[in-house]
């Protein structure tokens, strides 16, 4: 639909803002408290084109800020986006409630690649990316194939032959990750850290990989909205009323499966954060799925900068991985909508 | 000539493994408004499916000359809209959302409705009267409303065929009635229309043609008045009905008979044979009313116009010879009712009181005996009370007796040796 009503345009201007708001909170909190003054002479003279400003016997604070801050607050940003949106996609198109990025295969897959990249090429890297990015979108990617593969009987995939075939995937990629890592006690902090999840030592290469993958997905998904409207009256029914049902579901599969690959091989796992946050706007804005794409996006980078704050100032200096953050959230709120739930 | 919107050729359908449900061929013209009639099971929603464009498992099905799979699935849905049986929606999108949504076919890239989709679905509203109802969302409606919702949005398709499956069923009487008139209006506006549906009388009272569907076959189809009949009824069903012609009304309605339907081997195949009826006086309306529920072809005459007789035998589509009123039976009347008993199969006297009016009648009985064919007198009163021609009603009838007329004492015992003789053939 395109009449977007006056309620929701201030939602979206209420999301922005906070979104605005949560960027410069989260960029100005952390180990290193940084003046709000210095911020805005940073902004103002980043604007204006003039150096960076120094403030004589403090920290390096514009080092903090662009080459730390702002790099870790955008990938939180784009990474709460793209994993929201590909939970909006999935749970659209299988019209299954408890869809998220990581039921069809997405994590297990990554997380296998990122723990075969831990033992045998850790510090290795690719046109700057580590080789542990590289596996884990490749190995994220190549689990979601292999489920659509084994759903797609005759010609038509089966929703729940895929579903069930993800949490099989799942099982075996995990059984596998836990076996390598029985052998990997050397790399095993590490990979115990990035199945958690978070953004340390991440830096803007991610960022971009990220910003590329999503600058060529979400728009594609958001033009697809109304298909993704169509799809909840059931696939008999989409068809009759003109979609393409088979191939609008390999398009949508393929773009939601890209867009939360590059970001769980950019984050590690980050549990929740794809099933709750659709399911908080659907209850907010309603099953429209273009309002809800662009809400959903909004909110979920907005939640995960602020998680993401948490998790680093909370007990710092030690950092919490982002993963416990999130499902401290997540899970007592899934329960709750288990309880609620009347349909979806 | 009207053009040919839907044609279905040599179409198989089937599970891959199974037996072919569906084995039909269908024409379909350009305005036609067709009732789809038959038990569950029958395949009409599968039909309905494949004429949206499933994939049958042989054969061809075409829309106005082009063949479905040539189409893009927009393609179609521009040209055949279709009322799903079932619809469950659990998304709480609004009326006008759900409306809006029969516009898809139309959208183009980037799926903005446009003012033309705006006006196609504020007429959809209109038609189905739901304008009121566009902000509320579809999960809170009632069932007549939300069946009105689904009903716009296929309209909202405009396309030229609408297919609707069990639009009706679910809905109290006036909401039933509301929706046939609504798809009767689209029938008048030119739209080609099948509407599959259980109450055979909704049916006939709307629609122009019928197709009587049996495990996937077409066992009748034709104009209502060709194909509405207690035989087709029988045989789609397996229930005995009486189908007569409302005189309020001059619609065909057909009634159901439940104690019949017991006592009616629903193997036999209908239409044993033909019976010739000498009554009048209301004295053959039961005996036309059961036979027919047998599933036996009947003939009466010869009978004055007006006798209540008569107007039983017309409800019934009962063919009679037909006298003037209050008249003796002329020459011309006796031969057509000769002709009649000729093509019959038996000959039936009711219990009759003869005077010198219809005794004429009565010489129907020697030529029949003649041609070998069983006569069944029905003798409840005795002859000799009946007879008002001074003993002629009476003689006769010892003397046919004589030569192989049954006399039979009750109507009862008429319907026994009527099914015995029936059960022999």
């Amino acid at each position: 639909m395109n009449r977007i009503k006056k309620e929701e345009m201030i939602l979206i201007s209420l999301l922005t803002l906070a979104l605005i708001a949560s960027i410069i909170v989260a960029t100005m909190v952390g180990a290193v408290k940084i003046p709000l003054g210095f911020f805005v002479s940073l902004i103002g003279a980043t604007f204006n084109g003039s150096g960076s400003p120094t403030l004589s016997g403090g920290p390096d604070y514009a080092t903090i800020i662009l080459k730390i801050r702002l790099a870790r607050v955008f990938l939180a940003l784009l990474v709460g986006a793209a994993l929201s949106v590909s939970g909006v996609v999935y749970q659209g198109i299988f019209k299954n409630p408890m869809a998220d990025p990581y039921v069809i295969g997405v994590s297990s897959g990554a997380a296998l690649g990122a723990t075969i990249a831990a033992l045998l090429i850790k510090n290795q890297s690719f046109w700057g990316f580590s080789f542990i990015t590289l596996f884990a979108f490749a190995f994220g990617v190549l689990a979601v194939f292999i489920v659509y593969r084994i759903s797609k009987g005759s010609g038509r995939v089966s929703v729940e032959t895929l579903l069930l075939a993800g949490v099989a995937l799942g099982a075996l990629f995990h059984a596998m990750t836990s076996f390598i890592m029985v052998f990997a006690s050397r790399d095993l902090h590490f990979i115990i850290f990035w199945l958690m999840g978070g953004f340390s030592s991440k830096g803007w290469d991610h960022v971009l990989m990220l910003a590329f993958f999503s600058s060529l997905t979400l728009p594609y998904i958001y033009l697809h909205a109304f298909q993704l409207d169509l799809f909840l009256l059931g696939e008999e029914r989409a068809s009759q009323l003109g979609v393409d049902v088979e191939r609008t579901k390999r398009s949508l599969i393929i773009a939601a499966c890209l867009l939360s690959a590059a970001a769980v091989s950019a984050s590690g796992i980050i549990g929740f954060v794809g099933l709750i946050v659709p399911h908080m706007l659907r209850l907010i804005v309603g099953p429209d799925h273009k309002m809800l794409i662009l809400a959903s996006a909004l909110f979920g980078a907005v939640f995960l900068i602020l998680c993401d704050l948490l998790a680093r100032t909370v007990m710092a200096p030690t950092e919490v991985p982002l993963g416990i953050i999130t499902a401290l959230f997540g899970a007592p709120f899934f329960i709750y909508l288990l309880k609620r739930r009347k349909g979806y | 000539m009207a053009e040919t919107a839907l044609s279905l050729k040599e179409i198989n359908f089937g599970y891959a493994s199974g037996e072919n449900l569906i084995e039909v061929e269908l024409n379909i013209e350009k305005g036609e408004f067709i009732g789809l009639i038959g038990p569950n099971g029958s395949g009409k929603s599968t039909l309905i499916k494949l004429m949206a464009g499933m994939t049958p498992k042989k054969g061809e099905i075409r829309i106005f000359g082009r063949e479905v799979n040539e189409m893009s699935p927009k393609e179609l849905a521009k040209t055949v809209a279709v009322v799903p049986q079932r619809l469950s929606i659990d998304s709480p999108f609004t009326v006008r959302s759900v409306v809006a949504m029969g516009r898809n076919p139309h959208f183009g890239r980037f799926g903005n409705l446009t003012k033309k989709d705006l006006e196609a679905v504020d007429r959809a509203l209109a038609m189905t009267s739901i304008a009121h109802l566009v902000s509320r969302k579809v999960t809170e409606l009632s069932g007549g409303e939300y069946q009105r919702v689904i009903i716009a949005q296929a309209l909202a398709q405009e396309a030229e065929v609408l297919l609707l499956d069990e639009p009706t069923s679910h809905l109290d009487l006036s909401h039933q009635l509301e929706i046939m008139e609504l798809i009767k209006e689209l029938s008048l506006n030119g739209k080609t229309i099948l509407v599959a549906i259980h109450d055979l009388n909704l049916a006939a009272a709307y629609a122009r043609r019928l197709i009587f569907l049996r495990s996937g076959r077409v066992l009748a189809d034709g104009t209502l008045e060709e194909s509405f009949t207690s035989q087709n009824i029988f045989r789609t069903f397996s229930v005995p009905s009486l189908v007569h012609k409302n005189p309020l009304t001059g619609r065909l309605f057909a009634t159901y008979n439940f104690d019949a339907a017991k006592s009616v081997d629903a193997n036999r195949p209908a239409g044993v044979g033909r019976i010739h009826l000498i009554c009048g006086s209301g004295s053959g309306a039961a005996i036309m009313r059961d036979l027919t529920l047998m599933g036996y072809e009947i003939s009466a005459g010869v009978l004055n116009a007006l006798d209540s007789d008569e107007e039983v035998a017309r409800a019934l589509g009962v063919p009679v010879a037909l006298e003037a009123p209050f008249s003796t039976i002329s020459k011309e009347a006796f031969i057509f009712a000769k002709e009649l008993m000729d093509e019959a199969d038996a000959l039936i006297v009711a219990n009759i009181p003869v005077g010198k009016g219809n005794f004429k009648n009565l010489g129907l009985i020697r030529p029949a005996l003649k041609a070998k064919k069983p006569v069944f007198i029905l003798d409840e009163t005795p002859a000799k009370e009946r007879d008002f021609c001074s003993g002629r009603f009476k003689g006769l009838i010892d003397s046919v007796l004589a030569q192989g007329a049954v006399r039979i004492e009750s109507k009862g015992e008429l319907m026994e040796a009527v099914n015995k003789w029936g059960k022999r053939r």
